[in-house]
Parts: C-alpha cells; structure tokens; sequence
C-alpha cells in the first residue's frame, strides 16, 4: 500500500449547546467523536453516513477551518499544529497545511464570491500565496483549461452568469490553485442534477490522474461513492463504524448499520422493489447519543454488552477492513465480544 | 414561439382516467424574459394507478403538479391546455370552488414538509382544521380522524404527537405529518413533488414504502414527481421522462428502464451511477436548454449523439413503439 | 474529454451562442438604475439641488444678509423678489439657495463621516467576533439607548451651537446605526461559504477582509446610509430650528423655518417654503436609497 499522506488520530469535536437564562450550557453536540483513519496517497477514501454522523465536520476539522477538541492529525509526516506528536518529528503550520489540502464545497454558488470573477476567484489563493497578480491570473486561465473551461469566455464572467456545473469546475479550479496533494469533496456533485454530476465525476478522475491527487470524497449518495473510491468508511454519529476497502465493504457488509444503508438504497430492478425498511425512525440527534454502542438503540442485533461498553474499530481482516462492533463474527469464526 | 405540433396522443387507458391532460403548456412572463416551462404535455392516469415523471432540474416538471392542483401564480402564469380532474376543468375554476376541490379530490406533498406545515400551529390542529373544513364534522370528530391519520401514516406515539409543532419533530416524521395532513380528506389524487429529496436513505426507502402502501390501501392515483431514478423505479407502474418541458418517453416502469427508447433516457439510465467502477461514466455532454430560448426542433438535439437534420426540424411527436410505450424520438423505431 | 463548450455534434450548426462579456456586479447596478426613471430624476433634481447651492452668487442676483425694513414679508411675485421677502426683508430665493449649502452639509456630511467611522468599526466587529465584537456593540448600544433626536439635542446642548457642533453631534448620533448594519451584514457574509473558501486557500484574515468581505457588505450599507441622508437633513434642520444648530443671520433651512414661524398667518405660504425645500429634498435622498436598493437587489 502506498504510504500515508493523512493520518487521524482520536480527533474529536463537540459543539457546546448554549441556552438557558445566562447562556448556560444546555448540552454538548458530539459531532465528532474519536475517529481514527488514514488516507493513502493517491487513493480516493470515501466517507458515508446520513445527516447527524459528522462526516461533513470532520472534513472541517482537516482543514482546521474549526478547531479540534482533541486528537491529532498527521499529515505526510508532519503534524499539523505547533507540537510535534511522538509518531512525527516535525510540524507542519496552518498556511502550509492549505496549501496542500484543499476543500470543494457542496453548494456551488455560495462558494464563490458573487463580486469576483471566475478567474479571480481562482487567482485568489496563489495571489495570497505570494504569487504575482499577473502570474496568478495566467495560472486561473490555466486551471480553467484544465477544467475543461474556455479561458477565453470564462474568464470574465461571473457566478450568476454560470450554471451549476460551471460553477462546480470552477471551485474545482480554485482548488487546484494552489497544488495540493490532497483535496476533500465535500458532496461536490450531490446539487448538481445527475447528468451533470457524471460529466464532473469524470472531470474528477481525469484530473486525479493528471495532477497526482488523492482525494476524501464525503456523500450521502452511495452510488456514486462506489463508483469513485477505493476505499470508504463509514460514519454514524459521530463515529466511524467500518472502513474498508470499497468493493468488499459493499458486497459484504459487516456492521449492522452499513448493511442497513446499503439495502436501503432504492432498486434499479423494477421487478425487484423493495419489500422491506431495514431501519425504522430517523437518524437519532448527536445530543446525548445512547451509552455504549450509539447504533444499539436501533440495531437488530443489538445485546447487552452494547449498552456497556463502545466497541472499538477492529481489523476485521489483513487488507485494512475494519469494523466497530461487538456482534461481529470475525474469519476465525469467533465473536469478539459475547 | 412553440413551434409547430403535428401529431399530440396520449396512451390509451383501459377505464375512464382518473386526470386527462391534453397539451398542457405553461408559460411565465415577466418584464423581460418568457419563460416556457411547460411544452405541450398530455397523459391520462386512471384510478389507483402511480405515475412517475421522471427529469431533472428545469424540465417543468414541479411546474405540471402544480399546474395541475391550481397552485401556480396567476399574474404570471398563463395555462394553456386542456385539464381534467375527475371530469372537472381546474384550470377554469378559482377562489371557493377550487379551494373545495383542493384536499377533497386532489391533494399534494411537497418536498420540504416545513413550507407545508404551518409552523405557529400543532401537527393536529392543521389536520383537524383540514377536516373541518372540508367534511363539516365536529372538533371532536376531527379530532379523532387526525389520531387514527397519524397512526396510519405510522408515527409513534400518536397521541403526543397531535400535540407537537412542526419544529419539534425530525425530518422524516414531519414528512409522514405532512403525508397525513393531505390525506385527512380522503383524497382519489395524490400529487408528490419530490417528497423524498431531503430525506436520508434510511428514511427515504420507509417514506416510500409507507406511500406505495397507502396508495394501495387507499386506492390513490398517484403523480409523483423525482429526479432519482431509483425512486420512480420503486414507486412508479408507468413512467414518464420529462425533458425541456415535454414528456420524450412514457410507458410501464419495467419497460422504459430496460429498454429505454429514447437518447435522454438512455443517457439518464447511463449517469445514474450504479456499476463500472473505475471506468468513465457514460455523462451527457452539454447542459440542459435555456426555458426562454429552446431550440427548434428536438429540445434534446444539441447533446444527442444520434441527432440528425430531421431532429432539429420540427417537434417529435409522440409515437407509439408499443401499444403503452411512447417515445418523441423520431429515430426510435415504430 | 466532453465539456460544456466543445460539444461534438452529429449535426453542424448547432452550437451555442457566443457568449457575452461578464457583467459585473456594479455595472449591473448602474444599468438597472438607468432604467429605472423614478430614480433618475430624482438624481437629477437632486444633481440640480446641489449645483445651485454650489454656484448660489450666479442664480441669485441679491445678498443674503442685506434686508430691508421695507419690503418685509413681500408675497411671491413681488417685483425683484420672485419667492419674496423673509421677516427681515431679505430676499427668500437667494435665502434659500444659499441656505442649499449649510443644509446639506449638515445633511450629507455626517452621514459621510458617519459612515466611515461606524462602518469601519462595525466591519471589524462582525469579522472578529467575540470579544472585539461585544465590545463594540454593546457600547454602540449605550448610545443607540437615546432617540436620535434626544441626542442630538444634548451633544448640541453641551458643546454649544454653531456648525461644527452640528455636524458632530449628527455624526455622533448616526455612527450606532450604521455600526449595528454594518455588523450585521458583515456577520451574514462572513459565514457564506466562500469566505470559508478563501480562508482555506490561506488567506490572513485582512486579505479575506478586504478581497472578499468588503465588495459584499458595501452595498447594503451604502443603501442604508444614503437613506439616513434624509433624516439627517431633517434633524439637522429640527437641531436649527431649536436653536442649537446653525446660527443665525447664516440662512439654512430650519433656521429659515424658524424664524419665519410668525409668518405663518401673514403670509403662509412664505413661511411653508423651507419647509417645502427640506422635504423635498429629503424625499429625493430617500427615494434615490430606495431605487439604489432595487438596483442593488439583484438575486443574481
């Protein structure tokens, strides 16, 4: 496998609820809570979960745009912060950090400023960078090339001049800016209709390749997750509770919720409809989530070890699949838990 | 200008159609700019049937729900075409009789339950309201209607929940809330539009099943509007594709995902990501046309990869390649 | 690779229109604003306001400070004096033209000034947040907690009259407003993602302020601004009236409407005349912020 470019380590986030007469704390958010994964270089790991699990935070938290609580994050080496950890001997600060990792966002018109144009925006993180106006304009008539862009009509024009996926390459674009190496898709392409957000998938892959790129891709929409990682993990509350390499985690599901998720997904089969809701009710809300396991409250196999105890992400097997749940039969035919 | 129509037929429905359309075009106006939205679309549900319209942002397709329930602007809307509901022509009727009609015959859903639901008033008090205005019984009959409603639409706990504002129930609960309140008159239509769009899978798939049971249960006509094509294939009998203001394909679910005879919904079929890892998804090329300025001809010409000169020349009609399977593709065969 | 502008076509011909040169966002403005004829001219009454305040000896032929005890009080018409006399027999006309100048000085420069004092510090207040942003506001609340008007009169009391005092105390008593506006603007915009975008690309804070928070929150307060020109013309007039504004024998609106007060039943309609100035001038301010705010709310 090829060497880690991004590790996590125990990162955790919770959003104070204020309310009450003087303001008091009302309760705690735990958005994100103690996940641990890595990223590959050159590898696309996706992240899945419903509203509530957090994945859209800790995206935040990579590129510190909110600060952790705790935990760690390593990144080619270097921690990002101001102590190094035991594990890297050097740290990596804030303005270097976005330099190398870049965030597309979700809603393709609020993420561009309506006062710039597409070439501005794009020219915008170089020329903070200490490029020279001219150069960083040449570079954002560059970038819009490569994203498959005209300079020559682009160039000019503004956000509320370009559609949605217009839009969407430019952020891309503006990503690229700064050559990073790693670059986190926040639901790049879940506003976008279906049609259009093919064309930009396949921008995507294209510019992976040709710019030596490794991705986080965070969606809801398992489909495309499939067809674009290598591997995906999965998040519910906070928590990761499997990661695994994509085709095995799809076709052999291990944590209970995974395999709701996945069979929830709306056949393609006219004559095979769905019968059946694997789940009921709604994804819970991350204040003062249950005790133990977070998924127990509706999980089908839940037992009383779930209440006690959270179950820790465990190798499920050699190739870096891992799940975090009592109930699960490991290869050697053995429970982890009773 | 809409250009010329030769030929406008529906498929053929085996008892009287529960809603008739026939050429329905919608256009905006506005200072500057015309919009046509709705481009000659006509189709006919029978009873207990669900119809689909499947297209994605721009086809007009919220506009033809709301076209046909009387909710689009007056000002600025003009309605042109012929349509019936349970006999009646909505689009000549307004103020008390339409309001009669409304929730009585023909009821809809909406994507996002918070602009539907009143946030001010508790769950029960829109839904008794709702009944008391329609059928004339008593606050306590009403009452006891709207209890039985949420406990068909599989809300736990329904007594509480009559009690409870809008703001304090989660997604999907609003949801059935809302499902609930356009059912508390026993409608024969239901309209969907996208009522599933912001709900997570988990609570998506419930949604859905809950409404194809009540749409049995019940036996509903049902027009439900998505751009999800795994949604339609759930809960749709017939499907239509909507491009640019007109339905390119309609026919039975079954044969319109298997065989789709028609370049966009091939192309559709082909962007829904459901195989081929690691390969280059089949996109469409280009973008949906400009509502105020469509192209002459096929709508769908400029990104087709089969067009021909006879594309761009007149609007395809609709043709038949089965006895319930249409197309407005003038290459498909027939 | 397909994209949106290279589009391989079975059939010649059927490319998309060249596309036009971007439009930016405030020559959009100005062309919405051509368009809209209410706005125009009122802009141009205004426009003819300012020149003939500016170029008042060239429009008037007499001296605003020369009276006569014997052509007090002349009705409009008389011979010489087009809008008549005032009480002191000073021509009204060149009166009021050149009481054109102290009333919108006292009218446009403290909102002016006002302006870049408050917007300054309410910009920096919704960008920082916290601390910086409580301090700030909650002072602007200390003197936001006085009607305008109450404190104009008392900064005009303390400090005495005159017109730098004016357009202090006028200045002093539009800076809460315009602080609390700007904050809140800035707020909004500061958690739009593309603020969050330029923070990522690693912009310090003073260059995401100026590239991207600025050319947002100028229009809306810009807006708000020129509407407060027209309260200001009025206080500034009412802070005359009462005395503690301009002084007299300068001519200025208020002032003019004051002491034309005993008039009123010898010869009303003298005594209505500055008073018809003041509104309609204020009416212009106010109605060309309404007609920039339209032009400007383009949900683009």
């Amino acid at each position: 496998m090829s060497p880690r470019l991004l590790t996590v380590r125990d990162l955790t986030k919770h959003f104070p609820l204020k309310g009450g007469l003087l303001g008091t704390s009302r309760g705690v958010v735990q958005a994100v809570d103690r996940v641990s994964f890595d990223v590959h270089e050159g590898e696309t790991l996706g992240i899945v979960g419903e509203s509530g699990c957090g994945k859209s935070t800790t995206a935040r938290l990579l590129v510190r745009l909110i600060e952790p609580d705790s935990g760690e994050v390593t990144f080619d080496g270097a921690t990002v912060g101001r102590r190094p950890s035991e594990n890297a001997h050097t740290t990596i600060g804030l303005r270097e950090l976005r330099r190398q990792v870049q965030m597309v966002f979700q809603d393709s018109y609020s993420s561009l400023n309506p006062r710039l144009s597409a070439a501005a925006s794009i020219a915008y993180g170089p020329f903070v960078h200490g490029m020279a106006r001219a150069a960083a304009r040449e570079r954002a008539h560059e970038l819009l090339q490569a994203v498959g862009l005209d300079p020559g009509p682009f160039a000019n024009r503004y956000p509320h001049e370009l559609s949605g996926g217009q839009r969407q390459r430019i952020n891309i674009a503006r990503a690229l800016a700064l050559e990073p190496r790693l670059v986190l898709l926040d639901e790049a392409v879940s506003a976008l209709d279906k049609s259009i957000g093919a064309q930009v998938l396949n921008l995507l892959a294209d510019l992976k390749e040709r710019f030596h790129l490794t991705y986080v891709f965070i969606s809801h929409d398992l489909n495309v997750v499939r067809h674009i990682s290598d591997r995906v993990m999965v998040m519910y509350l906070g928590k990761v509770v499997e990661i695994g390499d994509v085709e095995t985690l799809y076709r052999e599901p291990q944590h209970p919720y995974t395999r709701a998720l996945l069979s929830a997904m709306p056949s393609m089969d006219p004559s095979r409809r769905t019968l059946e809701a694997p789940l009921s009710g709604d994804p819970p809300n991350p204040i003062n989530p249950p005790s133990g396991c977070r998924f127990r409250t509706r999980c089908p196999i839940a037992g009383d070890v779930c209440a006690r105890e959270e179950p820790a992400l465990t190798a499920f097997d050699n190739a870096g699949h891992a799940v975090a749940c009592h109930k699960v039969l490991l290869p050697s035919g053995s429970r982890r838990a009773a | 200008m809409p250009p010329s129509v030769l030929e406008e037929t529906a498929p053929p429905a085996a008892t009287a159609p529960v809603v008739s359309v026939r050429d329905l075009r919608v256009t905006f106006a506005s200072r500057d700019r015309t919009v046509h939205a709705v481009n000659g679309v006509s189709f006919d549900l029978a009873a207990g049937e669900v119809l689909g319209i499947l297209g994605e942002s721009g086809s007009g397709k919220s506009v033809t729900l709301r076209a046909l329930i009387g909710l689009l602007p007056p000002a600025q809307a003009r309605i042109e075409g012929d349509v019936r509901i349970a006999g009646r022509d909505l689009t000549r009727l307004a103020g008390k009789p339409l309001a009669d009609f409304r929730g009585r015959t023909i009821a809809m859903i909406f994507q996002e339950p918070m602009t539907a639901l009143d946030p001010v008033y508790t769950i029960g008090a829109q839904i008794e309201e709702t009944i008391v205005r329609h059928e004339g019984v008593s606050h306590k009959a009403a009452r006891a209607r709207a209890l039985e409603l949420l406990d068909l639409v599989q809300i736990p706990s329904p007594a509480r929940r009559l009690a409870a504002y809008p703001h304090e129930m989660s997604g999907g609960m609003r949801q059935r809330a809302m499902i609930a309140l356009a059912l508390s008159c026993r409608p024969s239509i239901l309209l969907a539009d996208e009522p599933t769009t912001a709900l997570d899978v988990t609570v998506q798939i419930q949604i859905i099943l809950l409404l194809r049971r009540l749409q049995r249960d019940l036996g509903m006509a049902v027009i439900f509007v998505t751009h999800d094509v795994g949604v339609s294939v759930e809960i749709a009998d017939r499907l239509a594709v909507m491009y640019a203001g007109r339905f390119v394909e309609t026919g039975p679910t079954e044969a319109v995902i298997r065989q789709p005879r028609h370049p966009y919904t091939e192309g559709l079929l082909g962007s829904t990501v459901t195989t081929a890892r690691g390969q280059r998804l089949p996109a469409i090329p280009g973008a949906p046309p400009d509502l105020r300025a469509l192209p002459p001809g096929c709508a769908f010409a400029p990104r087709c990869r089969y067009a021909e000169e006879r594309c761009i020349a007149d609007v395809p009609p609709q043709h038949h390649v089965a006895p319930d399977h249409t197309t407005r593709c003038v290459l498909a065969g027939g | 690779m397909a994209t949106d502008t290279t589009i391989a076509l079975a059939v010649p011909g059927l490319r998309a229109a060249p596309n036009e040169v971007g439009q930016a966002y405030w020559g959009n403005v100005r062309r919405r604003v051509y368009r809209d004829k209410v706005t125009v001219g009122v802009i141009l009454i205004l426009c003819a306001i300012v020149l003939m305040s500016i170029a008042a000896p060239l429009v008037t032929a007499h001296d605003p400070a020369q009276g006569s005890v014997f052509k007090r009080l002349k009705p409009p018409g008389f011979p010489g004096h087009w809008l008549g006399t005032d009480e002191v027999g000073r021509d009204l006309w060149t009166r009021m033209v050149y009481g054109g100048r102290l009333s919108l000085l006292c009218g446009v420069v403290p909102v002016f000034l006002a302006l870049t004092i408050g917007g300054t510090l309410g910009v920096v207040a919704g960008f920082a947040g916290s601390i910086v942003n409580t301090v700030i506001m909650r002072s602007m609340d200390v003197l936001y907690a006085f009607p305008s008007i109450l404190l104009a009169i008392a900064i005009c009391g303390m400090l005495g009259a005159g017109l730098r005092n004016t357009i202090l105390a006028l200045t002093v008593t539009f800076i809460p407003p315009i602080v609390r506006i700007s904050e809140s603007v800035t707020t909004q915009v500061r958690g739009l993602d593309f603020v969050e975008a330029a923070r990522a690309s690693g912009g310090s804070a003073l260059s995401v302020l100026r590239h991207h928070v600025v050319n947002n929150v100028l229009g809306p307060i810009l807006v708000y601004a020129t509407s407060l020109i027209s309260v200001c013309i009025i206080l500034s007039a009412g802070l005359s009236f009462l005395g503690l504004g301009v002084t007299p024998p300068n001519p200025e609106w208020g002032l003019m409407l004051n002491s034309l007060r005993s008039a009123l039943w010898v010869n009303p309609v003298i005594a209505a005349l500055p008073g018809v100035m003041i509104f309609v001038t204020s009416m212009c301010f106010n109605l060309m912020s309404d007609g920039l705010r339209q032009a400007m709310d383009v949900r683009l």
